[in-house]
């Protein structure tokens, strides 16, 4: 009981602090920052870069089994941090469209895919977290440099297991997309 | 019965050589190359395009994209539509539009660079004087595809961008402030001590926070840190996110006084406690009653309200601890 006693007097003197937010405006102008010309300066801040794609060529299987496409089935995908960022956090996203074999069969969901990034190669402080996803057409973060000053670089492998519906029609070619997004 | 799903009619090539040959491709990259004047002092404007302007203005910020390989590439240039999720920045798939993206427009749609080549282009947001009040977000997009061939059943498209952060209003720029509205010992499982950290948006605008934390008048006067925060959270306003900061498990449980600062922008906070690590694993001590200028000069003002929101809060927080 002592303990939420403690707790509760804590909040009551935080929670008046809450309440009183102290105006500190972004608009460092004396004039004000409505309209008009906008002046600008020259940044000299680096790149946010990432790794030039390329294509690469998915493993065969048989409608219901689970394919496995080792580390590496598209190269390394490199994040590359010069920005001199305060905080210099980054989340990388991957969307894939669905896989289409054709006209006339129906396309496989990008659920079907999951996404293991691996453990990643990294430079500068900070924390890198990787998660594995199951796709979807909606970009999912697959890797984020949180916290951490100034430069960083982080590599990984990703892996891709494909889980083929039964109702995948066989002798056909499925091609799709996978989309990394880095900001 | 063996009936082939043909992902591919090239399954020769090995992991190894993919990364080798990947490597050799090289990156590219996007930069903003401008500010404004009146952001001088806000380091997120160095890197995104941070931005309060009155419906009817037009803005435009100069970007330089680079080829950094040893072969031409085309570069797609647009913007796209985010959003904040679950304290994150998430863009949305594609070229899916937003009330920002449709005032935006780039001057060219694409650029060709030469093998370490470089291009500029520029971003106009055109915001109508009919726009509503409030802050949106994007992403300018520079964009490299490789597409799906004969031989190549997988296409991996690859896009880095400038986050945009928006906001629309008459006048002068909401206050874009935060609270640390407490501070908790803890251990955690593997026995590293943790301090733990709440922060609440208590602005108008959004927040990217960053900082670190020092220990200081230890155990035999010993000193630790800076120790980085984790949390690269993106908050909404009125929105609350933990913050942890873990530490180096050969630490003595202490008391020590631990300042934690943090920072979004401008803005700065520093708080300071004297705590004591609890000595079990899976534990969490109370929270702290902070110590910080700002709390002294709330102390005589306030309502009651957020306090009770805040002690439900934190009563639903502890109580699994105390549990486990």
């Amino acid at each position: 009981m002592r303990h939420i006693t403690l707790t509760v007097a804590g909040a009551v003197v935080l929670g008046v602090t809450a309440s009183q937010p102290v105006s500190a405006g972004t608009c460092g102008s004396p004039t004000g920052c409505s309209t008009g010309t906008i002046t600008t300066f020259t940044v000299n801040a680096g790149d946010l870069s990432l790794t030039v794609p390329d294509t690469a060529a998915l493993n065969n299987g048989a409608p219901g089994a689970t394919v496995t496409n080792p580390a590496g089935v598209f190269g390394t995908v490199t994040v590359t941090d010069a920005r001199g960022a305060n905080p210099a956090s980054w989340t990388a996203s991957v969307s894939a469209s669905p896989f289409d074999g054709g006209a006339d069969v129906p396309a496989i969901p990008p659920s079907a895919v999951t996404y293991v990034p691996g453990a990643a190669t990294t430079t500068g402080d900070g924390t890198f977290t990787p998660t594995t996803q199951t796709l979807s057409t909606t970009p999912q973060p697959v890797y984020t440099h949180t916290g951490g000053v100034g430069g960083n670089t982080a590599s990984w492998s990703p892996a891709l297991t494909v889980a083929i519906p039964v109702t995948a029609t066989a002798g056909r070619t499925y091609t799709g997309t996978v989309t990394h997004s880095v900001a | 019965m063996m009936l082939l799903v043909v992902f591919s009619m090239n399954t020769t090539s090995s992991a190894s050589a993919a990364v080798a040959s990947h490597d050799a491709h090289g990156r590219f990259g996007i930069r903003l190359l401008e500010a404004p004047v009146v952001r001088r002092k806000d380091p997120r404007a160095y890197y995104q395009i941070v931005d309060h302007i009155a419906p009817g203005t037009t803005i435009h910020r100069r970007i330089l994209v680079e080829n950094a390989s040893t072969r031409p590439l085309r570069v797609q240039l647009y913007a796209g539509a985010a959003q904040v999720l679950k304290h994150r920045f998430i863009p949305l798939i594609g070229r899916t539009p937003n009330e920002l993206t449709t005032w935006m427009s780039l001057d060219k749609p694409s650029l060709d660079l030469s093998p370490h080549g470089e291009g500029t282009a520029r971003v106009t947001i055109k915001v109508p004087p009919s726009a509503s009040r409030g802050e949106r977000y994007g992403v300018v997009w520079a964009q490299a595809e490789a597409l799906p061939d004969a031989r190549h059943n997988l296409g991996v498209i690859n896009r880095v961008g400038v986050r945009t952060f928006l906001d629309v209003g008459p006048g002068g720029e909401p206050a874009s402030d935060f609270q640390i509205t407490s501070l908790t010992p803890a251990r955690r499982k593997d026995g590293s001590p943790e301090v733990l950290a709440q922060v609440r948006n208590s602005g108008g605008r959004v927040l990217e926070m960053g900082g670190a934390l020092t220990l200081s008048d230890g155990p035999g006067k010993m000193k630790a840190g800076p120790f980085a925060a984790t949390l690269g959270t993106t908050l909404v306003p009125g929105d609350s996110a933990p913050v942890s900061v873990v530490l180096d498990r050969r630490l003595p449980s202490g008391p020590w006084k631990a300042r934690l600062t943090l920072q979004s922008g401008m803005i700065k906070r520093t708080v300071s406690a004297t705590l004591t690590f609890p000595a079990v694993n899976d534990t969490a001590g109370s929270p702290i009653r902070l110590s910080s200028s700002r709390l002294t000069e709330g102390l005589m003002v306030g309502g009651a309200v957020p306090a009770v929101v805040l002690a439900l809060w934190l009563l639903r927080r502890y109580r699994p601890r105390r549990r486990s």
